[in-house]
């Protein structure tokens, strides 16, 4: 085994570095006046999800405030919380 | 009372004549508070050819259309902005086709027997009156003033309220978004 060469005296500056691997997210945000069959109704048909699934992400809507809907890149979460605030409902983006 | 049933593919709906009436206005009053778009004073070549503003877009300062159009990054303003920039235009573009729907469905009306007026939904048709019906909602909301989940209750045994009207009003369309969102959802 070799001494490097080149002595490494820079640590890179964290703050910095792109996080590639770290996904976005989409929340959406309780509030007094989505009703909870349409909010259901709504998460079946934007993302797909079993009614099931679709109750239960309401259900954390509705008693925890919040719940994280979707994940992806950017511009997934970008074009979710579009169809979400066009659907009526509070929605937002960011990294995880 | 508006009464919401679905045979086969196709929802009937036959509300009173004031009740389509009323959600005309309403409907009326939302698609004026989403029009004049920042963006959208014509005078903007790119928005025009891509509904992208070249100009920045403020957030609205009307609580209620801050509601129908939400900042979509909650801690960062620089890309809130920049997304608004980007998609303002379209979004209230949506918003306003949905609400186009209700307004060219109660234009179908046929008086019933009974003197009610009856239209069809087809599914696409319903599918369009259940976020036009939200954003109507969330208008009436916000001028009632309701913010958390106990205003509404807390509203409606409050002897001092004077705004029995606007909350049998917002009780009935959260009626009828109820019938529908079950009838489009076949349960």
């Amino acid at each position: 085994m070799s001494a490097p060469t080149v002595e490494r005296t820079e640590r890179p500056d964290t703050h910095d570095v792109v996080e590639p691997d770290r996904p976005w997210v989409t929340i959406v945000w309780n509030d007094p006046v989505n009703l909870m069959s349409y909010v259901t109704w709504v998460f079946q048909k934007l993302f797909g999800y079993s009614k099931e699934k679709a109750t239960s992400l309401m259900l954390d809507v509705h008693h925890k405030g919040r719940a994280t809907v979707s994940s992806g890149t950017r511009e997934q979460m970008e074009r979710d919380v579009t169809r979400l605030h066009t659907a009526g409902l509070w929605a937002t983006l960011q990294q995880d | 009372m508006a009464s919401v049933r679905r045979k086969g593919d196709a929802i009937r709906v036959e509300l009173k004549p004031e009740e389509a009436a009323l959600l005309r206005v309403l409907v009326g009053e939302v698609l004026r508070l989403l029009d004049p778009g920042p963006a959208e004073t014509g005078a903007d070549p790119l928005e025009e050819l891509t509904g992208m503003s070249s100009q920045p877009v403020e957030s609205p300062t009307d609580p209620a259309l801050q509601r129908l159009l939400p900042d979509a990054y909650a801690e960062d303003d620089v890309a809130a902005r920049e997304f608004r920039r980007l998609t303002d235009s379209d979004l209230r573009g949506a918003k306003r086709e949905a609400l186009q729907h209700i307004v060219d469905s109660l234009a179908t009306g046929q008086p019933t027997r009974s003197g009610a007026s009856r239209f069809v939904l087809d599914q696409a048709s319903a599918a369009a009156w259940l976020p036009a019906l939200t954003d109507v909602r969330l208008v009436v909301a916000s001028r009632l003033g309701i913010e958390e989940d106990i205003d509404l209750e807390r509203m409606a045994v409050d002897p001092d309220t004077a705004r029995f009207d606007e909350i049998a009003l917002y009780d009935w369309l959260s009626y009828l978004q109820e019938a529908l969102v079950h009838a489009v959802a076949g349960d």
